[in-house]
């Protein structure tokens, strides 16, 4: 039976021994290597091509997202495990998404480690409970959803110079209706046009059309 | 020496010609002659040369009457003199009417002579009084076209005579003048001394000159420089005064107007109040331009009013002279929309448009026939209007007068602008202070709460840590599998309170993920904790990094505002948008909750986060936008560059 090669990296002497003397407990274990900041283990890893890393999250040197992107980069048959502190999603997805196969969290049973080096071994994911492949989709989700309406984002002072300027007015009749100057106005009406995307007013008059602001 | 004399000589007898010659040459001439006989020969010699004509009244072909009559048809003025043997009183009284300047009988040809020197004297004096008469009609109109107003006095200083321009300078007409004396212009300027040196001069015989400031028949000043020359008779005594005016007011003005610019220049570096250098400014330009008032008013931030920050001339407390930004405001209003100077000349009624409506009409400081507006534009903005009148004069403003207010404008504009950047610095140093001192603060507040979790809490959990696994090692073996047990769940429970303590500090997420994951993360810690919603929307956010300062700038922003929200406005939900453009991330804010007075938090200088929400968008070189209205809402916009100021500059090139 073949055994399966584990380069261990993280900066703590203590946890990286705790972690060596956890997996040498499996037989088909190997710990061939350990690395004690993020560029040596990118370094250990090319050189000895181990089956699995096992990574901490926070590392110095280069943090365990970055030596993850590396290390799949240019050792692909090298599988990363990391182990975190956190279980945000927002970490998992950006771990997954650099190449990281298995995420263990550090509060949770020993036994996970062991479990997740040897799914990640046999070429599947592992993700430690409570993290799962939904909460990281609604996560996506989440990122991607509720695009924002740039009409909430103008002023009370740019609403009412869009509404002025849709219905053809001059930046002079502008200023005379609301008391300011023209040069102002037209200061008014650039900016919200910036934060509309609109270029003209032609532009302008179709967005007004489209959200109601004039009778179509 | 013998006179010469050119001479013709009309005679039929060659005799008689050579006798009238020979007559001549007697009396003293030296004749250079010659005798014609007909019309033909006549007409020939007839020219301006001759000094003489002698005829005879009666020829075969021809008749002396008719040979005077040519004469008066060429307009020559030759004497002429009538030499006859047979003319009777009768013909000769009428040949004397005709023109022939004498006649003679032939047989008494001795008074040739005499007759000649009369007639020639005669000529000269003719001659001489049409050339006075010519000298004086071109005298007379070299002084009408002169530009400088010159006046002619008598020995007494009584003016006898004046040109155009001295009306066109004094106002007065030469019916006005004539007879009175330069007195009549005295300004009061001078004092007694002043006119005795000039009289002294003049008098000796020499001429004067220097500058004068004297008074137009309207009231008004100018100034003029005046050469006084005397003008002796025959006899050498003084009989008239010559004296020349050139109105030099305005090349004064401009030289007494350049040297106020000028210290007006230097003083906008001097370490003045604006108040102070507004007074100095407005002084100078009253003075220098003859200006009853003179006032400077600013827009306040809101543009819909135009309020004084400086006055002369007016009794009137600043606070008073205030007027709209819109048609209430009439030409002052006007000025600063259309950034134009406006300009009325006080003839007729002010246009309705230029006029200030009820109750601004009653301000005391714009009631004034004559006035002009200037605009206070700086970098393509109006800031303000600076309004100059004259109230007792209705005199208008001249085109020197107003380019020289349009200068003043000017340099007040840029008095104003260094002033307020000069009182930004201010306010942002003691603004840096305050914010320096809650720095101190917010640290020590941090420390201590730190203190209390370690000591408390993790301090606490350690000490127990201890305590289990010491009495782990006394306790029989079948218990200690559960004394492990217990210390496991102990130090599971510390690294959740020192993960969630470090996370306080600084979310690694920030670093590690960038600001939405680490917003995101922290609008659920929020809700859990606060029991508030939060409804997030951003644009152009995914996966994108900004530079760190911005990053960790708008997540604090957003981590301030969600708990002021949390504590202040009562709500259970709340909206957070994000959203970038080239220029900027925005970041805003917005609760549906109790709302506050903005200008009242702020100033109030209670620690509401608001300012430090805000020092840090200013730090960041952004700026921090509060909407809040109590009782409908709050919304709070930041907009925090992506790139600096100055790199964006130059990126627009």
């Amino acid at each position: 039976m073949s055994q399966t090669t584990v380069v261990l990296a993280d900066d703590h002497p203590v946890v990286r021994q705790g972690l060596h003397a956890l997996l040498e407990t499996q037989s088909d274990f190997i710990v061939v290597g350990e690395a004690a900041d993020g560029l040596e283990a990118v370094r250990l890893v090319e050189r000895l091509k181990p089956n699995v890393l096992v990574l901490d999250l926070m590392m110095p040197g280069l943090n365990g997202l970055e030596v993850t992107r590396q290390v799949c980069q240019r050792t692909p048959q090298t599988c990363v495990v990391i182990v975190s502190m956190y279980s945000n999603e927002a970490y998992v997805l950006e771990a997954l998404r650099n190449g990281a196969t298995g995420y263990v969290l550090k509060d949770t049973e020993t036994s996970e480690l062991v479990q997740a080096v040897r799914e990640v071994a046999a070429g599947r994911r592992y993700l430690s409970p409570p993290l799962s492949e939904r909460a990281i989709e609604a996560y996506v989700k989440k990122a991607h959803a509720a695009p924002l309406d740039l009409y909430e984002t103008l002023t009370t002072r740019e609403r009412e110079v869009l509404h002025l300027s849709a219905e053809g007015c001059t930046n002079g009749e502008i200023g005379t209706r609301l008391g300011i100057s023209p040069r102002t106005a037209e200061t008014h009406r650039a900016n919200l046009l910036r934060k509309l995307g609109l270029h003209s007013q032609t532009e302008l008059v179709r967005y007004a059309l489209q959200r109601g602001i004039l009778p179509p | 020496m013998p006179t010469p004399l050119r001479v013709l000589i009309l005679e039929d007898e060659p005799a008689d010609a050579e006798l009238m010659a020979q007559e001549l040459r007697r009396a003293g001439f030296d004749p250079e002659w010659e005798r014609v006989a007909t019309e033909t020969e006549y007409l020939a010699l007839l020219d301006p040369s001759l000094d003489l004509i002698l005829a005879d009244y009666r020829l075969p072909q021809f008749d002396g009457l008719l040979a005077l009559r040519f004469l008066q048809e060429r307009g020559l003025d030759i004497p002429f003199i009538l030499v006859s043997g047979t003319i009777g009183e009768e013909l000769a009284v009428s040949a004397m009417k005709q023109g022939a300047t004498d006649y003679l009988l032939k047989d008494r040809l001795a008074r040739l002579g005499q007759a000649v020197a009369h007639a020639l004297e005669q000529r000269r004096l003719r001659s001489e009084g049409k050339q006075a008469e010519e000298r004086l009609r071109l005298q007379d109109s070299a002084l009408k076209a002169a530009a400088n107003a010159i006046v002619i006095t008598d020995r007494d200083g009584r003016i006898t005579s004046v040109n155009p321009a001295f009306t066109r300078l004094t106002g007065y007409t030469a019916q006005e003048a004539i007879g009175e004396t330069p007195r009549l212009l005295r300004s009061g300027k001078h004092d007694q001394a002043f006119y005795r040196t000039l009289w002294e001069t003049i008098l000796s015989g020499q001429a004067w000159s220097g500058e004068v400031i004297n008074r137009r028949k309207d009231g008004s000043l100018y100034t003029e420089e005046q050469t006084i020359t005397p003008v002796h008779d025959e006899r050498g005594a003084i009989s008239h005064f010559i004296s020349i005016k050139q109105d030099i007011t305005e090349r004064k003005r401009v030289e007494e107007t350049l040297q106020p610019l000028y210290q007006a220049s230097l003083q906008i570096q001097a370490p003045l109040g604006l108040q102070e250098r507004l007074d100095r400014l407005l002084h100078t330009a009253q003075t220098v331009l003859e200006l009853d008032r003179v006032n400077v008013l600013l827009s306040d931030p809101e543009e819909r009013m135009l309020e004084a920050v400086a006055s002369l001339g007016t009794e009137e407390l600043l606070e008073v002279i205030r007027v709209p930004i819109g048609p209430e405001g009439g030409g002052l209003a006007q000025a600063y929309r259309t950034q134009q100077m406006v300009v009325w000349d006080g003839k007729g009624r002010v246009p309705e448009e230029l006029r200030l409506k009820p109750p601004y009409d009653q301000i005391e400081a714009f009631r004034s026939r004559v006035f002009a507006n200037v605009p206070l534009v700086a970098a393509g903005r109006s800031i303000g209007v600076m309004g100059a009148d004259r109230k007792r004069s209705s005199r208008p403003l001249e085109a020197g007068t107003l380019s020289l207010l349009q200068l003043f404008a000017a340099q007040t504009t840029v008095a104003i602008q260094n002033a307020q950047l000069f009182e930004q610095v201010l306010a942002g140093r003691g603004q840096l202070q305050v914010l320096s001192r809650r720095l101190v603060e917010v640290q020590e507040a941090e420390r201590r709460h730190l203190a209390r979790e370690l000591h408390d809490d993790i301090g606490q959990l350690l000490s127990g840590l201890k305590l289990v696994l010491e009495t782990g090692t006394t306790v029989p073996s079948k218990k200690f599998a559960m004394s492990l047990d217990q210390a496991r769940k102990l130090v599971n429970e510390l690294m959740v309170r020192v993960r969630n303590l470090s996370l306080d500090l600084r979310p690694a997420m920030l670093d590690d993920l960038g600001l939405l994951p680490a917003l995101l993360w922290n609008f659920e810690r929020y809700t859990a904790q606060f029991k508030v919603h939060v409804v997030s929307n951003h644009s152009g956010l995914e996966r994108r990094r900004f530079p760190p300062h911005v990053e960790t700038g708008a997540y604090r922003i957003v981590q301030e505002a969600l708990t002021n929200v949390a504590r202040h406005a009562g709500v259970s939900s709340v909206t957070v948008r994000l959203w970038t453009d080239q220029e900027a991330l925005h970041v805003q804010v917005e609760d549906k909750g109790t709302g506050f007075d903005p200008k009242a938090v702020l100033g109030g200088g209670a620690s509401s986060g608001l300012t430090g929400m805000r020092e840090r968008a200013l730090l960041l070189g952004g700026h921090l936008v509060i909407d809040s209205i109590p009782g409908s809402g709050t919304r709070l916009t930041a907009q925090l560059p992506l790139r600096h100021r100055l790199e964006r500059r130059k990126s627009k090139r």
